[in-house]
């Protein structure tokens, strides 16, 4: 919003206020005039507001006061009877809390606004996250709401280190971005890096935390996460504790961690609050899961078309039995196969509740049942395609990745065999070793071993080997570092 | 982290070496002795030639030697790589169409750079080493100890061929080293020379010298003996797709030396220049 | 612009090599008057209930190369040899040098190494081959008698490196017995790459040495 200049006439405000919001019906002004002869003019949105905290901290002691006159200071410190306001000469800061549920009191003889925090709008109740659910350990998660969600990073993080920069970001939506870290943990040169990152930003609106997240992650054409997403404050503040910055977006209920390593795509919150023993078995599952999910449709097609002598003999009688009168080639089979698993996926996805359960059951059983009796599909590829679809569910922060990779392998695996199947996981593994989040390499503690990490890398230690006197994410090794 | 090639990973580099011989190694029993020597002399000269690498480094013209020099290792492993390829599973494909296959993922690894190829080399070589040891271990009820030969005077002959193949690549990487890698160099050629010798060991043991001398890939031919149970029974192909793998890789590192006078984007060379800057 | 050019390309791709084939789990060679006969027992299962099913089919040539291009002339689809683990072979192959049969075998591509090769006793091997029903029988048999030590463990790499060594080799025999069933037949041994004698009963078995 341009700058506007206000007068000290209270007339001549209230007539530019209304004229700046006419035609908006849930702008309200409320002139209050104290018995001794204060005048005063109230602003705020309807439904944006606390009414109680308006009619008793901020009318009741304007209307009651003994004052005939007040500049803005004195309202401010002497009559407004609530913890948050202050007089505020930017106009546009004062628009930007104006518009986000704050009031706004103009007195008499000064031209100087002042605001006072009133925001009252419903919130969601800090739920546990659909998508993170855990067996154990905490259940809150973030809602829509910018500073309950600080508030749930700050009561995990009681160290006066913790600091929460604020900026805004988006000319139409003007929406609040926090940026936070702990001040000594995380590496300065980080927190410059995405402070630029952010400023940098020329955008109309953030209305989610994606928004931001296209655009400021490393490799953005990559199917790989180069930035954490979670909507748990537990996720959040163990990353922080481990040097890494937060992204905290007003409306979003996910916030966003950098760096992002490739090891944190098996990791689960889950694993730090149960058992070591089978912390580490789901994290080794989710591995071989990620390796099936790509890998399977891709080997399948490639055995049957160009290495058949590796399948048992009794095995393959049987699939080429299963194979017999289906039209299509194994490998444009499984690729359409694949598709419908997809679009099952989706669909199940946008349909609401019990729907999208019949959906999947009606998809999953009865269409892949009908599929194989008519011999649209061979119930072995049905099958293959299954344990691919189930085992892409085991990592869903490489949900992505696995799909697109699923269908390079494939037509790797159709075109050249397992020998398609290795060199395209090769180009893949070269791409990984390229790939770097916030400088810091993507494989690190994988491949660029540092000795001082390796507790919590691909298997977690028991926490009484942990070290908390060193953090994961370092761009430079330090001494004691063996890579 | 600091752009850095770690002793690690040079190791692995060079283990990729001699990893990359063993499809193509013909089994007598002398290639056992051979390829162990071969290796050894290998590690040798290019401990010594890691250590002239910085001044090899500083003269411009010498780097376009190495160019040249890397020029032949690549083009026969690609022409090895695609024979192989289509005498074992495309036969219907022409050799021209494997090699460009082949040629696109070398140019794809090396355009990583010399730093993250070598990086990339680490789980490779892993990866093909314990392929080799568990190749090797499952054939080991199959072994006839009397298959074993001596060595014999053909033995020095037999080195020489697998040096003429191993040497030009080994040196040429020796040379485009940074500094203090001597060592890894020589770790990762003796370790990959073990293997190399091993393997070696294991197919005239299984087929014996007669046998394997009938088969154009005899250690290749010898790992489909190696099964689990029904599975696999013929899975040649598990133990090849590493292997090529490694060749691969050395053909990326060599291609990144091939490239090092006209860009300096790839490999190690840029790095002390960007760090003086 | 490229990732459309890629898409374009992956359906191409997604073909593949796709043929039909025509499994092979065992072979028998025979001999008549300077001709060859190879019969394949070829494996066919039709639906996922179905039991997997031989069928015989025969070819005769000159020598093994035309003998494999002649048999794979007559089946519905490519001649398929990786599945293949029995070759059994008459007296009257055997009778002649055999060192020939197993180079060529070794050096043919898709034949496994591991091909068990068997002398049939006192009648032809295709006539062995057709007698019992039940697909990959003959190979187990001979799998279970090497393991137990009644007849010799010799897969075709050993075969070929024991008769280049010093041209002797023993091999399993067959036969047919009296019930028309496929019976372990004692050992039959080699010298100079030739059929030289049969030992019966438990003479000799396990070591490929003795």
């Amino acid at each position: 919003m341009d700058t506007i200049t206000f007068s000290a006439d209270l007339e001549s405000n209230i007539q530019l206020m209304q004229s700046l919001f006419q035609g908006d019906n849930t702008f309200v002004t409320r002139r209050a005039v104290g018995h001794a002869g204060l005048d005063c003019a109230v602003f705020f949105f309807d439904g944006m507001v606390n009414n109680i905290a308006i009619n008793q901290s901020v009318i009741r002691p304007i209307v009651c006061s003994d004052l005939p006159r007040a500049s803005a200071d004195t309202l401010c410190q002497t009559i407004l009877q609530i913890n948050d306001s202050r007089v505020e000469t930017d106009s546009s800061k004062m628009f930007a809390s104006f518009l986000y549920g704050d009031t706004v009191v103009f007195t008499a003889g000064d031209a100087r606004p002042v605001v006072v925090n009133t925001k009252g709008f419903s919130l969601r109740s800090a739920s546990e996250p659909e998508n993170e659910r855990v067996l154990s350990g905490p259940r809150e998660g973030f809602t829509e709401c910018f500073m309950p969600n600080l508030a749930l990073i700050r009561r995990r993080l009681n160290d006066k280190r913790l600091k929460f920069t604020f900026l805004r970001i988006g000319s139409r939506t003007n929406t609040i971005v926090c940026l936070c870290y702990l001040d000594g943990v995380c590496e300065k040169k980080l927190i410059r890096h995405l402070r630029r990152k952010l400023e940098a930003l020329d955008i109309d609106s953030v209305l989610d935390a994606n928004y931001l997240a296209e655009r400021i992650r490393d490799h953005r054409f990559s199917p790989f996460p180069t930035l954490g997403t979670t909507e748990r404050p537990d996720v959040v503040a163990a990353r922080l504790v481990e040097g890494r910055c937060a992204i905290v977006v007003d409306g979003s209920p996910v916030v966003l961690t950098a760096p992002f390593l490739f090891q944190e795509c098996f990791q689960s919150n889950d694993d730090y609050y149960i058992s070591f023993l089978q912390a580490n078995l789901s994290r080794v599952l989710r591995t071989l899961g990620f390796v099936c999910t790509i890998t399977f449709p891709a080997v399948y097609a490639a055995l049957l078309l160009y290495h058949r002598e590796l399948v048992p003999a009794r095995l393959l009688f049987a699939i080429s039995a299963a194979q017999r009168g289906v039209p299509l080639p194994i490998g444009w089979e499984t690729f359409l196969l694949l598709l419908v698993l997809e679009a099952l996926k989706e669909a199940g996805a946008r349909t609401p509740g019990a729907m999208g359960q019949t959906m999947s059951i009606v998809g999953g059983l009865v269409l892949g049942q009908a599929a194989v009796s008519a011999r649209f599909a061979a119930a072995p590829t049905v099958i293959v395609i299954a344990i691919a679809g189930v085992t892409g569910l085991m990592a869903p922060k490489l949900q992505t990745a696995s799909l697109w990779l699923r269908f390079a392998l494939l037509a790797a695996g159709a075109a050249y065999g397992l020998y398609g199947v290795g060199l395209a996981l090769a180009l893949v593994l070269a791409w990984l070793c390229r790939m770097h989040s916030c400088s810091v390499p993507y494989l690190l503690n994988l491949v660029p071993r540092v000795q001082a990490e390796q507790e919590d890398a691909w298997l977690r230690a028991p926490w009484f080997f942990m070290r908390h006197d060193r953090f994961a994410v370092k761009r430079n090794l330090s001494k004691g570092d063996k890579p | 982290m600091r752009e850095h090639l770690f002793p690690r990973w040079g190791a692995a580099l060079f283990a990729l070496l001699p990893l990359s011989e063993i499809l193509y190694a013909p089994a007598t029993g002398q290639t056992v002795y051979a390829a162990a020597l071969a290796s050894l002399i290998c590690a040798l000269v290019c401990a010594g030639a890691a250590r002239l690498a910085p001044i090899w480094q500083r003269v411009r013209a010498l780097q376009w030697i190495l160019a040249a020099l890397a020029l032949w290792p690549i083009a026969a492993s690609l022409a090895r790589m695609g024979l192989f390829l289509q005498s074992t599973v495309f036969p219907d494909r022409p050799l021209w169409s494997l090699i460009l296959l082949l040629t696109i993922c070398t140019l794809l690894v090396a355009t990583t750079g010399l730093n993250r190829c070598a990086m990339w080399t680490l789980p490779v070589a892993w990866l093909a080493g314990a392929v080799v040891v568990i190749s090797g271990m499952l054939t080991i009820s199959q072994w006839e100890v009397a298959y074993w030969v001596q060595p014999d005077s053909s033995l020095l002959q037999e080195t020489g061929r697998i040096l003429m193949r191993l040497l030009p690549a080994a040196l040429v990487l020796a040379l485009s080293l940074p500094k203090g890698l001597s060592s890894a160099a020589a770790r990762g050629l003796s370790a990959g020379g073990a293997l190399f010798a091993l393997l070696t060991l294991r197919t005239v043991l299984l087929l014996g010298a007669h046998t394997a001398a009938l088969l154009p890939y005899p250690n290749f031919s010898a790992a489909g003996l190696a099964a689990v149970g029904d599975f696999a029974r013929h899975g040649e192909v598990f133990f090849a797709v590493p292997l090529l793998l490694c060749e691969l890789g050395r053909c990326a590192a060599l291609a990144c030396v091939l490239l090092l006078p006209v860009s300096r984007s790839y490999g190690v060379l840029r790095l002390p220049r960007r760090a003086d800057q | 612009m490229k990732l459309t050019g890629l898409l374009l390309l992956l359906p191409l791709m997604l073909c593949g090599c796709a043929r039909e084939v025509s499994p092979v789990s065992a072979l028998a060679l025979d001999e008549t008057d300077g001709v060859y006969r190879l019969t394949a027992e070829v494996v066919r299962q039709d639906s996922l209930d179905d039991a997997a099913a031989p069928a015989y089919l025969s070819a005769t040539g000159e020598d093994l190369p035309s003998l494999l291009t002649n048999l794979s002339n007559v089946l519905p689809g490519e001649l398929y040899l990786s599945h293949a683990q029995v070759l059994l072979i008459s007296e009257k192959v055997a009778d002649e040098s055999i060192l020939p049969l197993a180079d060529y075998l070794c050096t043919e591509n898709d034949v496994r190494l591991s091909l068990r090769v068997a002398v049939v006793r006192d009648g032809a091997a295709t006539e062995m081959l057709q007698a019992d029903d039940e697909v990959y029988a003959l190979s187990e048999l001979l799998d279970r008698a090497a393991q137990q030590g009644t007849l010799p463990d010799m897969p075709l790499y050993r075969i070929a490196e024991v008769l280049h060594a010093d041209g002797s080799a023993i091999l399993p025999a067959l036969r047919l017995d009296e019930f028309g069933q496929t019976a372990p037949a004692g050992t039959a041994v080699f010298a100079n790459e030739r059929l030289s004698c049969f030992l019966d009963g438990d003479e000799i078995g396990g070591d490929t040495h003795a």
